[in-house]
């Protein structure tokens, strides 16, 4: 039992918190306020490995574990939860998909710009007509000659627009629902990729979330990811990892917010009192952080249970569903505890109430996270 | 970077659990059921294993268990019965460990060999007016010669009526508040301690509570414990190794309200299908898991950290306020699942949610956790180790801007 990092994992942390403390912190406000693209944070992230924690060395990853990528994931979204999830779509469910199930020459023309960050990677699986219900895709790739031509319309794709891949779900054989699925892995640059205007949203504002539309793109065999008709698996492996990202994404997210937060409680003074001297005040922040440490915990054991080889699907789950709850209360916590104050943009965390939001939403929501934890409970 | 336990913590959890579940569980209702259900074969049966001493070092006869041993232990007689686990927890945390950590070698030498065969020890620090507020107790021990004469009135001690072995708190510098608060170590039976009334409990029936009035007890100057004044100190320390005691046992009731609930789920119908595929059910299934699961890791951290000789007080308080708001949350689900089944004494589930309830209570309740964790923050604050971004607020806005 050991509850801490390596040396090897510490020795990342540092690099990743370096590259945060000097490169996101400073701008992280106003990147959110004027909903601009974090690319130097993005080139400084990749500098490090961080766009390929866990992929292999060979394959220009930095080759680390799933906990390293957790904690990094963690620290970067304590500061810009929008680049957050940007670094863990690519790591989890860009790269990681390719160094699982690609082909040794799709490793090296797809994976190794990836995880080196030169290429960014995008996760195309949402349709208008399919959320929680992934297996009901629109998006149809035929046969055609030895490729396939791909065509549908993909919603709410993270980094959709600075993407230079995109790893798409696609139904080859629509009547089989789930186990007609296949994957594509598409260039950006390909003929027939329009990507949409860029979402306006709640939170996550300097996140790139659009539409994509893939008109009939032409597609050699080599671009597919795995067998035809195994998508599924695919996706699952993909966002097994991804939902471990999201957790990281989301304790980052409360701990941005508590930290603020208790500061701000060593200084302010109400009644005579600092603030952190009042009774219902103690009460929440010390609620809070109890939970959150709770839900960390629990990321980081689901991150362990990967990089053993187990099988983690309930983990991740119950990570996710555990973080992204006590993230939603720690900046609702935060913000209550700054008073009107919190409800103003210059203190900085009304943006982690909004950016905690929709760590209850994507990769699964917290409704599909209890099926999948209650399953596991209840078919073993 | 791994939560797992070592080979031979697994190997205890795994005894201790086939222990619990074949000899003591099927003892666990009618424990709870009849009174003054002292359960003494399992203590004897505790005591011959050794588990009478996991606090205990082994040069004193006892196991001298990590603190991560300890609590897979306490978890596992929760498991069956929370009522003997807190039993066994308050023995061997605030009972033997205060001696072994804070006692003279002569204390340690004639007392933790009697706790580590099974002789039951007790603390009695809370009074009829002081409860989470130790500075105010209002026992008094007044120096007399090469002894101290003892007054006042305890209340709330556990295994009291069965202890052999008291430390008891009292005032040696009535004016002094935490300053003057002093450990002795009392023998039952001596003249001037008395075992008043019984505590009627919700829960925990099987364990005794009681209150005690110490009248001119006289008790040697070599068995006060620690130095004149260092009690306040002795009784926290215990407290923070109990908190995680408290969380073990918190997560062992929880761990088995969880698996009645799946396991009811799994069998009982209701319109047309398990009530495990029904949606509300899953709802409940996954937030009282994922809440265990959480639990078991923050008492393993804190527990982790003092085995590492860090500071864990933070953590334990953590792991106490998540794990028996845990056991609250968990042990209403599993009645809510199990329906009007939940509420008859048939199954074991009404019984869980008894016991659970006083977690939150005793050895520091979640209101005082909190206040302790918001502490911890705060001071890693002052201290600058919480970076500070924008300080866009005024600080002091109290009446001098």
């Amino acid at each position: 039992m050991n509850f801490d990092p390596t040396p090897e994992q510490q020795a990342f942390l540092d690099e990743v918190r370096a590259v945060v403390r000097e490169d996101v912190a400073p701008r992280a406000a106003a990147w959110d306020a004027e909903a601009a693209w974090p690319a130097p944070a993005l080139a400084s992230l990749a500098r490090i490995g961080a766009l390929g924690v866990y992929a292999p060395r060979e394959h220009g990853g930095r080759g680390l574990d799933t906990v390293s990528y957790a904690l990094a994931i963690e620290e970067i979204s304590s500061e810009l939860p929008a680049l957050g999830i940007a670094v863990s779509v690519n790591n989890s469910l860009v790269a990681n998909p390719i160094a699982r199930f690609g082909t040794p020459e799709q490793k090296k023309r797809f994976l190794e710009p990836v995880a080196r960050g030169r290429t960014l990677g995008a996760f195309a699986l949402t349709e208008a007509g399919a959320g929680s219900d992934a297996t009901r895709l629109s998006t149809r790739a035929r046969r055609e000659g030895d490729g396939y031509v791909l065509h549908g319309e993909k919603v709410m794709v993270t980094s959709g627009g600075p993407a230079g891949l995109f790893v798409v779900v696609a139904a080859t054989d629509p009547d089989k629902l789930g186990r007609g699925l296949t994957v594509f892995l598409v260039p950006g640059d390909a003929r027939g990729v329009e990507r949409g205007e860029r979402d306006a949203m709640m939170g996550l504002r300097s996140a790139d979330v659009r539409t994509v539309r893939f008109d009939n793109v032409r597609l050699g065999a080599e671009h597919r990811l795995g067998e035809e008709g195994r998508g599924l698996s695919v996706v699952i492996e993909s966002l097994n990892a991804g939902r471990v990202g999201v957790g990281a994404q989301a304790a980052g997210i409360g701990r941005g917010a508590l930290d603020r937060a208790a500061v701000h409680a060593t200084r302010r003074r109400q009644f005579g009192q600092k603030l952190g001297e009042i009774g219902p005040v103690q009460q929440m922040l010390g609620a809070a952080a109890t939970e959150l440490d709770a839900a960390w915990l629990a990321v980081l054991h689901a991150a362990q249970c990967r990089d053993r080889g187990e099988s983690f699907s309930a983990d991740a789950s119950r990570a996710k569903l555990a973080a992204s709850a006590a993230a939603v209360a720690a900046a609702d916590t935060a913000v209550q505890m700054f008073g009107g104050w919190g409800y103003l943009t210059a203190t900085g965390v009304e943006r982690f109430y909004r950016d905690a939001k929709v760590t209850e939403l994507y990769e699964g929501t917290s409704e599909m996270q209890r099926i999948v934890l209650a399953g596991s409970l209840t078919r073993g | 970077m791994d939560f797992r336990l070592t080979e031979d913590q697994l190997q205890l959890q795994d005894a201790t659990r086939r222990l619990a579940r074949e000899e003591f569980l099927p003892h666990a209702a009618r424990w709870d059921r009849e009174d003054d259900a002292y359960p003494a074969d399992a203590v004897a049966k505790l005591a011959e294993l050794g588990y009478m001493g996991m606090s205990v070092p082994e040069e004193y006869g006892g196991l001298g268990y990590d603190a991560v041993s300890y609590i897979v232990v306490i978890e596992e007689l929760s498991y069956v019965s929370a009522a003997l686990a807190i039993l066994v927890a308050v023995h061997n945390t605030v009972g033997a460990w205060p001696i072994a950590r804070f006692g003279t070698e002569e204390q340690k030498r004639t007392l933790l060999p009697r706790l580590a065969a099974g002789e039951l020890g007790a603390f009695s620090l809370s009074e009829p007016d002081a409860g989470s507020d130790v500075a105010s107790l209002t026992a008094t021990a007044r120096r007399d010669g090469d002894s101290y004469v003892l007054n006042g009135a305890k209340n709330w001690v556990t295994n009291g009526d069965h202890a052999a072995i008291l430390n008891v708190f009292a005032k040696t510098d009535p004016k002094g508040n935490a300053h003057g608060i002093t450990g002795f170590v009392v023998e039952a039976g001596t003249p001037g301690l008395a075992v008043g009334k019984h505590e009627d409990k919700m829960g925990l029936r099987s364990s005794d509570t009681v209150s005690l009035s110490l009248t001119d007890l006289r008790v040697p100057a070599s068995r006060r414990l620690g130095e004149e004044g260092m009690g306040m100190k002795i009784a926290l320390a215990a407290l923070d190794a109990g908190r995680i005691g408290v969380a073990a046992q918190a997560v062992g009731v929880a761990q088995a309200a969880l698996d009645q609930a799946v396991a009811h789920a799994r069998v009982r119908r209701a319109f047309g299908k398990l009530l495990s595929d029904h949606g509300a059910i899953q709802t409940m299934l996954a937030e009282m898991e994922r809440r265990v699961v959480s639990a078991r890791l923050l008492m393993y951290r804190a527990a982790w950290l003092r085995d590492q000789g860090r500071s864990f007080t933070k953590e334990a308080a953590q792991a106490k306020l998540f794990a028996t708001e845990a056991a609250t949350f968990v042990t209403h689900r599993a009645i809510q699942v199990h329906g009007g089944y939940g509420y008859v004494k048939e199954y074991p589930v009404e019984r869980l949610y008894r016991d659970a309830r006083v977690f939150e209570i005793y050895e520091g309740t979640s209101e005082i956790q909190r206040l302790v964790i918001a502490r911890e923050i705060l001071r890693q604050a002052e201290a600058g180790a919480t970076p500070a971004r924008e300080p866009a607020v005024p600080a002091d806005t109290d009446g001098r801007l």
